[in-house]
């Protein structure tokens, strides 16, 4: 049985909210949803900490406002999935901002076709975090970091044989070898930032 | 599973393994073969007939027959085989899955598959290195070996059986990543291409890996040894 989805939509128009969240409703009818108009801009994490959001669809109006808070997005909301909810006209690279766009004109199946798919991602991406030990992530993190397995084993105060082991333990579960594909698993299962891999594989 | 003979018909072999026409391209042996049997078009193209069932088996049933004894005729066919593959990759499968993994790249926008690209690109770059290899060191070394010259260098083949694991194994991770990890967009055709496409290379690598390390290998280390 897995877990229930936490949905928040954000979104300052109560027709579009109540909207969103009826069609939430419909097309996944498990899910915990929560409507708020805004973000609070002094005090942002507030909410974010309060639970642990798995999908968030948000209006970006709201961050156009305030750039800060388009920066920080991702920080506030860092495991979940976020959809953009559009109600006016952007430059098209807003959207590489969020895994998916909700158009004020879509069609009700489009987006319901959407959230379900955003929804399996989400599962998907818990059930990857749930296939490594805690110790074989912290080992996985320092490879896909560039770090060999002697360095590896004395950042962690643990022998080479106990780090080769964990690689071996890694590679097996993950059915992947080369530490260039683990890099990217690592990404896709949010264990490290893509930017900081990129880096460690040049 | 009946393996082929040599009195097996090629028709019905090419009819029941239709991935056996590779070979008659890397053997630049023409089609047409009627009613023929394995031997029978073999001494017609002037190819060892038991060298041409060698290949029919493993490249449908991934079996190596090791009594066989070739001659260094049958290796200098060998190597051209070998060598007909490595163009057939990079003519043909390499930029297939190239254009591929170029569309799910416009499909998919997120880092990952940013550095899926790399990884293929890297992989390929592995790839083309280790074909040059084979074809500017590996392969005219042997060549000499069956001409008899002795100015040869002291280059040994044993030197090159480590290289083939590792483009495997890269191989595979790349279709795990697509099958197990990397999120679905919605590109599931695209994704269907791109997975069977590897899969057959894989194949076709695995077995290119297998006529290399238990056929080409044993012949030359036994040249090798006459030749001291």
């Amino acid at each position: 049985m897995t877990k229930a989805s936490n949905i928040l939509i954000v979104e300052p128009s109560v027709i579009i909210a109540n909207g969103i969240e009826s069609l939430v409703n419909n097309a996944l009818p498990l899910a915990n949803t929560a409507v708020c108009k805004n973000i609070p801009q002094h005090e942002p994490n507030c909410f974010a900490d309060a639970i642990n959001w798995d999908i968030v669809i948000i209006n970006p109006v709201l961050t156009n406002r305030c750039p800060n808070l388009q920066k920080n997005l991702r920080k506030y909301f860092h495991d979940a999935i976020l959809i953009a909810l559009i109600t006016n006209l952007y430059d098209r690279s807003l959207c590489d901002m969020f895994q998916d766009c909700i158009y004020l004109n879509d069609e009700e199946k489009t987006i319901l076709k959407i959230l379900k798919k955003c929804n399996s991602e989400q599962k998907l991406m818990l059930k990857n975090s749930g296939i490594l030990s805690e110790r074989e992530t912290e080992v996985l993190k320092q490879l896909v970091r560039g770090k060999s397995i002697k360095e590896i084993a004395d950042n962690l105060h643990i022998s080479n044989h106990t780090a080769l082991s964990h690689r071996r333990n890694i590679s097996d579960k993950l059915g992947i070898k080369s530490v260039a594909a683990m890099a990217i698993y690592a990404v896709v299962a949010k264990i490290i930032d893509p930017n900081e891999s990129l880096e460690g594989l040049k | 599973m009946k393996l082929f003979t040599l009195d097996t018909p090629i028709a019905d072999a090419i009819m029941n393994h239709p991935d056996l026409i590779v070979i008659f391209e890397r053997l630049n042996i023409p089609l047409g073969v009627q009613e023929n049997s394995i031997q029978e078009y073999a001494i017609q193209s002037d190819i060892n007939p038991e060298l041409l069932l060698s290949l029919f088996n493993l490249q449908a049933y991934h079996l190596v027959n090791d009594d066989i004894e070739f001659d260094k005729q049958d290796t200098q066919r060998i190597i051209d085989y070998l060598k007909a593959s490595h163009d057939y990759y990079t003519t043909e499968f390499y930029p297939e899955i190239s254009k591929y993994i170029e569309q799910l790249i416009n499909h998919n926008k997120q880092s990952e598959f940013k550095m899926l690209r790399k990884f293929f690109d890297d992989y390929l770059q592995e790839v083309e290195q280790h074909f040059e290899y084979e074809d500017e060191i590996v392969f005219p070394y042997i060549r000499n070996l069956i001409q008899g010259k002795t100015e040869t260098t002291d280059y040994a083949v044993e030197k090159y059986k480590q290289h083939h694991n590792d483009i495997e194994a890269k191989l595979e991770d790349l279709i795990y990543l697509l099958v197990k990890f990397l999120p679905a967009g919605n590109d599931i055709k695209l994704r269907r291409q791109i997975v069977e496409t590897l899969a057959r290379l894989d194949r076709d690598l695995q077995i290119h890996a297998r006529i290399e390390n238990e056929i080409l290998i044993p012949l030359v280390e036994t040249m090798e040894k006459q030749k001291t």
